[in-house]
């Protein structure tokens, strides 16, 4: 099982890895550095999940999903951001997003939201 | 943005919104704030990150001296006091995505205050942000374990 992990920030890559791992998940991880660069991963070889930020430079994480979804791929994505507006939230789920999880984030809320995708 | 905007309020919301980061990103429980000032010291660095209103923009920043950035970052990143200090560039990453985070929590602190916010990507700068005819800046001396921590709002000012 392999999660994509896309964020523009290493040290938050980082961070999301270690959280998943002490999550207790036994998984590898990719990284990307924005939605260009993941989508091409993508592409390459689909990944079991995508934990995406929101605001990447070049392509965010929403245009990511939504040019996943325009090109049939049904890929689990879900959102890790600082963003948490209602509208925003909405229009996530709305592309197919499974989770929107907040930053800063706590490792209960992890597995809140992984247990569900990764089971 | 409104003329009749409380900036003072708003310095309020950053301050909550880093309070909130330094206790779980950071894991830095005890934060104790010291006193408001219109500059951080000139040597300081740190990230901005810009938000966009309908009607004007703020931007938000995060300063401290090189000491306190290191502590920043390394805490937002769980390293052990026996790793290495981190490179310029991992520095300057680390701080600007505690910038992101704080302002994420900002953006829905002042909703109440400001309406709809759009966040920009963070930047990492050497200096203080410096005020002018159009905008002003406030800034928040906040304590935090070893270190001072300057939180910045730079706003436009009121016209007429």
């Amino acid at each position: 099982m392999q999660i994509l992990v896309v964020d523009d920030s290493k040290a938050m890559r980082s961070i999301v890895m270690r959280a998943v791992r002490q999550a207790g998940y036994d998984v590898t991880f990719a990284e990307a550095v924005n939605g260009a660069e993941a989508l091409k991963a993508i592409r390459a070889s689909p990944p079991s999940l995508v934990m995406a930020d929101w605001n990447m430079p070049e392509m965010s994480g929403i245009e990511l999903l939504h040019k996943l979804r325009a090109e049939g791929n049904t890929v689990k994505m879900g959102f890790v951001t600082s963003e948490s507006d209602p509208s925003m939230r909405d229009q996530a789920f709305q592309a197919g997003a499974l989770f929107m999880l907040t930053k800063p984030f706590t490792p209960d809320a992890i597995k809140a939201v992984l247990g569900p995708v990764l089971t | 943005m409104s003329e009749a905007l409380d900036h003072h309020a708003l310095l309020g919301s950053l301050e909550d919104a880093f309070a909130e980061v330094a206790r779980t990103a950071l894991g830095q429980g005890e934060v104790s704030p010291q006193g408001h000032q219109d500059a951080p010291p000139p040597r300081w660095q740190g990230a901005y990150i810009g938000l966009v209103a309908g009607q004007g923009s703020l931007q938000l920043g995060i300063a401290a001296d090189e000491g306190g950035c290191q502590l920043l970052a390394r805490s937002l990143m769980s390293m052990a006091d026996s790793e290495p200090p981190l490179s310029d560039a991992e520095l300057a990453d680390a701080v600007c995505e505690i910038a992101n985070i704080v302002a994420g929590g900002f953006k829905s602190r002042a909703r109440d205050k400001v309406g709809a916010l759009t966040l920009g990507l963070p930047v990492f700068f050497h200096g203080p942000a410096q005020a002018t005819e159009h905008t002003g800046v406030l800034v928040s001396l906040i304590r935090l374990a070893s270190t001072t921590v300057a939180l910045l709002l730079v706003h436009p000012r009121a016209q007429g």
